[in-house]
Order: structure tokens, then C-alpha cells, then sequence
């Protein structure tokens, strides 16, 4: 399978899957990269740092997404958590409605072609 | 490459402002912290961050900063100040060579007959010499930021 196209699909979903994750409660970075290599490393192949930051750094931008900072016992450092803002809550939702509707157009045109074209 | 190289290199790359710089940096600090404490070595995460160059265009990218407009700013910065400092080495050294003639011999009271008292001015220490050295470097450097802004313009 042609590695580009595979690429072209994670780097749209990919910003949906981390509003889903931050929407489910207040997270931070590492717990992300982990939840997402969890849940997803077999189909979408293992998360990475330099590809999920920049990604939070736009969606901060946009207002969807807002953090807080505090210390983390664990390290001696501190810790970024991140949370859904009205304006993200409302995004995702449309986005959600959008991806089923996504799905089912391309789940028919899948469905016609294996009717049409398999033995 | 080390977590502090990492980091020198991505503050190095980064063309934003102040406040963008400090939650890139910081983040870095947090990914690298949490990674150690969960065991995983540094070239682990720096394998899963990329080059350092590519994290801080993509950081920028995705925060909608303008980079070649920030880095032509930079290197016109740099060619402003350095332009000034060249001219004003160069009336130093212009300075130097006219308070300072390289050894002269005056007379005081010359008319007045046998009091007459001789005066010997010996040159000021490194003369003109190192004020136009320095002129030079800093029109060097001057005309190297023009160069690259206007090749970052082009």
C-alpha cells in the first residue's frame, strides 16, 4: 500500500483523535501519546512527539483546546494539561457529524465496487 | 545529541516571538522530563521528535507564524546596528588619527624667547588601528544581513 496515501489520511484524523481524547477529561501530553499508541499504534502506526505538538499547538491556536500548567510531583517539573473549550466542544461535534456522513459516502462507494467488481 | 544540544538547536531554529519561543521550549522540557520518567531514554524521544529544525517549522507552521517575514526582520536587525556601529568606529579611528599624529613636537611660548617649553606627544596606544578593524568587521557583518535578507526576499 502506498505509504503516502496511508500518511494522507492519519494527518486528517489525527487532529479529531486528539479532540476526542482531550474531550473525554483533562490530559496531558505524554498520557496522549500513550493513549494514542495504545488504542491506535496497529492502524495508524506509532505516535510521535514531533507530529502530535505541533498539531496541539494549532488547535490551541484556534481556541479549541486551552491548557493549564502545574507542577508535577513525579519529575520535579512541571506539566501541561489540556482541555476542551466551548468553541472545541462545538467543533468536535460537527466534526463527528461530519466523519459518519464521510464514512457512509465512502463505505458505499466500497460497497458498490465489491458488489460490482469482486467474484 | 543530547537533551540541552536538542533543545540549543530547536531555540536556534525557532524565528518567533518571545512568548511562542517559551511554550515551545518549555514543552520540550515537559516531553523529555516525562519520557525519562516513564524510563525511556533521550534518543528514544528524540527519535520520535525528528531533527530538531524540522520540530521548531512545524511548531511555527502549525501556530501560523509568518517565518520568512520573521527571519527577513532578523537579518534586518542585525544589519541596521551593525551598519551604525561601522560608521562610528570608522569616525573613531577618523578620531584617533586626527588627535593623535603618529609623534609631533610643539612649542609654547615660542615667541617669548628662552622660556620657551617643548611639548612631545607620543600616539595613544593602538592608535586608529583597532577602531577600523572593528569598522570593518561590523560592515562586514552589515552587508552579509543585506545579502541575506534580500536573498531571503528573492
Amino acid at each position: 500500500m502506498d505509504g503516502k496515501t496511508v500518511q494522507q489520511f492519519k494527518k486528517g484524523s489525527l487532529e479529531m483523535i486528539l479532540l476526542c481524547l482531550i474531550g473525554r477529561g483533562e490530559t496531558y501530553g505524554y498520557e496522549l501519546i500513550t493513549a494514542l499508541n495504545d488504542a491506535s499504534a496497529a492502524v495508524l502506526g506509532y505516535a510521535r512527539e514531533g507530529t502530535v505538538y505541533p498539531i496541539l499547538y494549532r488547535l490551541q491556536q484556534q481556541g479549541l483546546i486551552c491548557c493549564r500548567i502545574a507542577p508535577a510531583a513525579a519529575n520535579g517539573g512541571s506539566r501541561k494539561f489540556y482541555s476542551l473549550t466551548d468553541q472545541g466542544r462545538q467543533t468536535l461535534a460537527e466534526l463527528i457529524a461530519f466523519w459518519r456522513d464521510y464514512k457512509t459516502c465512502v463505505d458505499n462507494f466500497v460497497a458498490q465496487y465489491e458488489t460490482e467488481c469482486e467474484p | 545529541m543530547s537533551q540541552k544540544q536538542y533543545i540549543r538547536r530547536v531555540r536556534r531554529t525557532l524565528a518567533s516571538g518571545r512568548t511562542n519561543r517559551a511554550a515551545i521550549l518549555r514543552d520540550l522540557e515537559e516531553i523529555f522530563s516525562s519520557a525519562a520518567e516513564h524510563g525511556q531514554s533521550t534518543a528514544e524521544v528524540i527519535d520520535r521528535l525528528g531533527p530538531p529544525e524540522d520540530f521548531a517549522r512545524a511548531a511555527e507552521e502549525q501556530l501560523g507564524v509568518d517565518r520568512p517575514r520573521l527571519l527577513r526582520r532578523r537579518m534586518l536587525l542585525c544589519a541596521l546596528p551593525a551598519g551604525l556601529l561601522a560608521v562610528a568606529f570608522f569616525l573613531l579611528s577618523r578620531l584617533y588619527a586626527f588627535i593623535s599624529p603618529s609623534s609631533s613636537v610643539s612649542v609654547i611660548g615660542g615667541a617669548d624667547g628662552p622660556t620657551a617649553i617643548l611639548i612631545a606627544s607620543q600616539p595613544l596606544p593602538g592608535s586608529g588601528a583597532v577602531p577600523l578593524l572593528l569598522s570593518l568587521l561590523c560592515a562586514g557583518l552589515a552587508v552579509w544581513a543585506v545579502v541575506r535578507y534580500f536573498r531571503k526576499r528573492g
